[in-house]
């Protein structure tokens, strides 16, 4: 297989996706394809839809039409299908939702030893290696709630690749982080996405999408308003929703 | 008092003396300014005076040989006497159990362990002034506070954590039943049927075995309640909401006396057993409320975030929502435990011989002892609360520990 094709498999595609909030019409229509190795951040204005969309594509949340394909597996209400997909990518929430009641090291651990069954051995030493990937292998036998909100978002990114997910979600990472702290997690997201991970941001972290980001997506009342490379959507937005919304976030 | 009358801090954080205060200077400051605190403290006084003058009368005349010639059927009701070394053999494990989980859980069952220790010790020291007690109720005594320093030694080992505790507690009750029931007639240990069980050591046993499974049946009814099954969610419903709303006496009445009339003529129901389905009926009720709270309690991000790393909805449940359910609602369950431990005084009231049926047998069983119902209950007063003492300082040592934890 030659690199040029591995550059283009599919990873997610979605054809026209909708969904309801009661009588709430939260998406209205959203295609899209992201490609392997593909680095998406995706911005709008809050209630635009854009956290609903990526929570759909591992079926946090459930679409009512258009069609979901996550690496060949079509989404639909079949449990064993949507347990595959939740095990290949891989999510980092705004509040972190680590498990207090477990260790680093064991909230790390976990997925890979009741999902993928590796002994007891083998979790805790992968365990290990992803804590050392995100730069916190210190903290192992600590308990969540005595990290700061930086570390724990970075153990939250060290759970989700300990599953070796082939795609990385993340839903406003940085959101609910003191400024101090949105540096060391934007690194960690910076080196995973040049090691060529598969990535949608959700997030209005500029600095990081004109950094990395391949693509750009611009979501408004449940439509993508406008897409493009970093260089085309910061230089010359064409929407005006675009422009008005990047001159306020830039 | 004394110490917080040396010193005093300041706002520097410093330490400073304060002057020596007299007495007198003291109680106008504390006891008589202003003035309606000189009111309280007058008030106080004469209620005090009026508690010691029927109080101190009592205490120096107190048929206290009431307790101590009638220990035996306060301890262990009508069992017979020749077989009572099982009783002491059986309920041995106990002790070095309450060690164990002392030396695994640390501070939090010291003061249970500790309890536990000094009211074999005062009963010791009490046999000495009196020869009521047999020798081999002495030496249970005598042997029981070493039991639980072996279990906390024990319990201190790297390699024994709370899972064997509980594995071992759970396997020691049932070996104690089996002791205490007995086999054939013919067997070196020959049937002892409950009626003849008693005292203490009924009140403990349906305390214990209450406890192991009113919380299991607990976090199963609540789990099933919150259940997408309709089938579980309307059978927990009824399950909890009918003996909730249903007196726990009305329910005791009601397994006694009525329950008997529907079962097939052959079998004669153990009225000890069916006191006990009783209890747990109407306690797992509550406890099943309690865990649901706690369920309640784990937000909704944990779940998804267990389900995003591709869990099951099993594993969900029983390893991430459980856990912390458990977790947010253990003083409610202590509390739960607590309330069983009192309820089982209640069996007293169908005729059966708990620590409390044993006070009333002695009291209106012998004419001797008639007059002495205030020892009698003062002493089964003070047993009760030596337990739910020692549970409630377990209660407030999780808390402690949930405070200064991790979460």
């Amino acid at each position: 297989m030659s690199a040029q094709s591995v550059e283009n498999e599919v990873m997610i595609q979605t054809t026209d996706v909708e969904k309801w909030f009661g009588s709430l019409h939260v998406l209205r229509g959203i295609s899209v394809t992201i490609k392997k190795g593909e680095v998406v951040v995706i911005f709008g204005p809050s209630g635009s839809g854009k956290s609903t969309f990526i929570r759909t594509l591992n079926r946090l949340e459930e679409h009512h039409r258009g069609e979901i394909v996550v690496d060949g597996t079509v989404l639909d209400n079949d449990v064993r299908a949507i347990e595959t997909v939740r095990s290949e990518i891989g999510m980092v929430f705004q509040q972190f939702n680590l498990f207090p009641h477990k260790t680093v090291i064991d909230n790390v651990a976990l997925a890979p030893k009741l999902v993928r069954k590796l002994s007891k051995d083998e979790a805790a030493k992968l365990a290990m290696s992803m804590l050392e990937l995100v730069k916190i292998p210190e903290q192992a036998y600590k308990y969540p709630g005595q990290l700061s909100g930086g570390q724990q978002q970075r153990v939250a990114i060290a759970r989700a690749l300990a599953m070796q997910p082939k795609i990385m979600m993340f839903d406003e990472p940085t959101s609910a982080l003191d400024p101090e702290m949105i540096a060391e997690v934007l690194d960690v997201m910076i080196d995973l996405a040049r090691s060529g991970m598969t990535m949608i941001v959700v997030t209005h972290e500029m600095g990081f999408a004109r950094e990395v980001a391949d693509r750009l997506m611009m979501f408004d009342e449940g439509l993508i308003v406008e897409e493009g490379t970093p260089d085309e959507m910061f230089k010359n937005p064409q929407h005006d929703r675009t422009k008005e919304f990047l001159s306020r976030v830039l | 008092m004394a110490v917080e009358n040396m010193t005093e801090s300041t706002t520097t954080g410093e330490l400073r003396p304060v002057e020596e205060q007299s007495f007198v200077t003291w109680a106008k400051a504390n006891l008589f300014s202003p003035w309606y605190n000189a009111v309280l403290t007058v008030i106080g006084v004469v209620l005090i005076l009026f508690l010691l003058k029927g109080t101190i009368p009592f205490l120096l005349g107190a048929q206290w040989a009431a307790v101590t010639t009638n220990i035996q059927i306060m301890l262990v009701g009508q069992y017979p006497t020749d077989e009572i070394w099982r009783v002491g053999v059986g309920v041995a494990p106990m002790p070095f159990i309450a060690g164990t989980a002392w030396g695994v859980w640390g501070s939090m069952m010291r003061t249970f362990s500790v309890i536990l220790i000094v009211a074999a010790v005062l009963t010791v020291i009490s046999s000495l002034f009196g020869d009521s007690m047999t020798p081999g109720f002495v030496l249970w005594f005598a042997v029981s506070p070493f039991l639980i320093l072996l279990g906390y030694a024990v319990g201190r080992r790297d390699f024994i954590g709370p899972r064997h505790v509980l594995i071992g507690w759970f396997l020691f009750l049932l070996l104690t039943l089996f002791f205490l029931r007995g086999f054939g007639e013919d067997s070196a240990m020959p049937y002892v049927p409950t009626a003849r069980w008693g005292g203490l050591l009924v009140t403990i046993l349906i305390a214990q075995v209450g406890i192991a499974v009113v919380l299991p049946i607990g976090i199963i009814m609540a789990l099933a309640r919150q259940s997408n099954l309709w089938f579980f969610k309307i059978a927990a419903m009824a399950y909890i909401e009918v003996l909730r709303a249903t007196p726990l006496l009305a329910l005791l009445f009601l397994m006694l006396i009525v329950s008997p009339m529907f079962l097939p003529d052959v079998t004669t129901p153990d009225r000890l057993m069916l006191a006990f389905i009783a209890i747990v009926l109407n306690n797992s009720a509550y406890m099943a409320e309690n865990i649901r709270g706690g369920l309640q309690s784990v937000s909704k991000g944990q779940i998804e975030a267990a389900q995003a790393l591709g869990m099951r909805g099993s594993h969900v449940t029983m390893v991430v929502v459980l856990p912390q359910a458990i977790r947010a609602t253990i003083p409610a369950i202590v509390g739960q435990f607590i309330i069983l431990f009192k309820d089982t005084a209640v069996i007293a009231l169908v005729g059966l011989m708990d620590l409390l049926g044993a006070a009333y047998a002695i009291i209106l069983g012998q004419d001797a002892w008639r007059t002495a119902d205030p020892e009698v209950f003062l002493f089964v007063a003070a047993v009760y609360w030596i337990f739910t003492y020692g549970m409630s300082s377990v209660s407030t040592g999780v808390e402690k520990r949930m405070r200064a934890g991790a979460d």
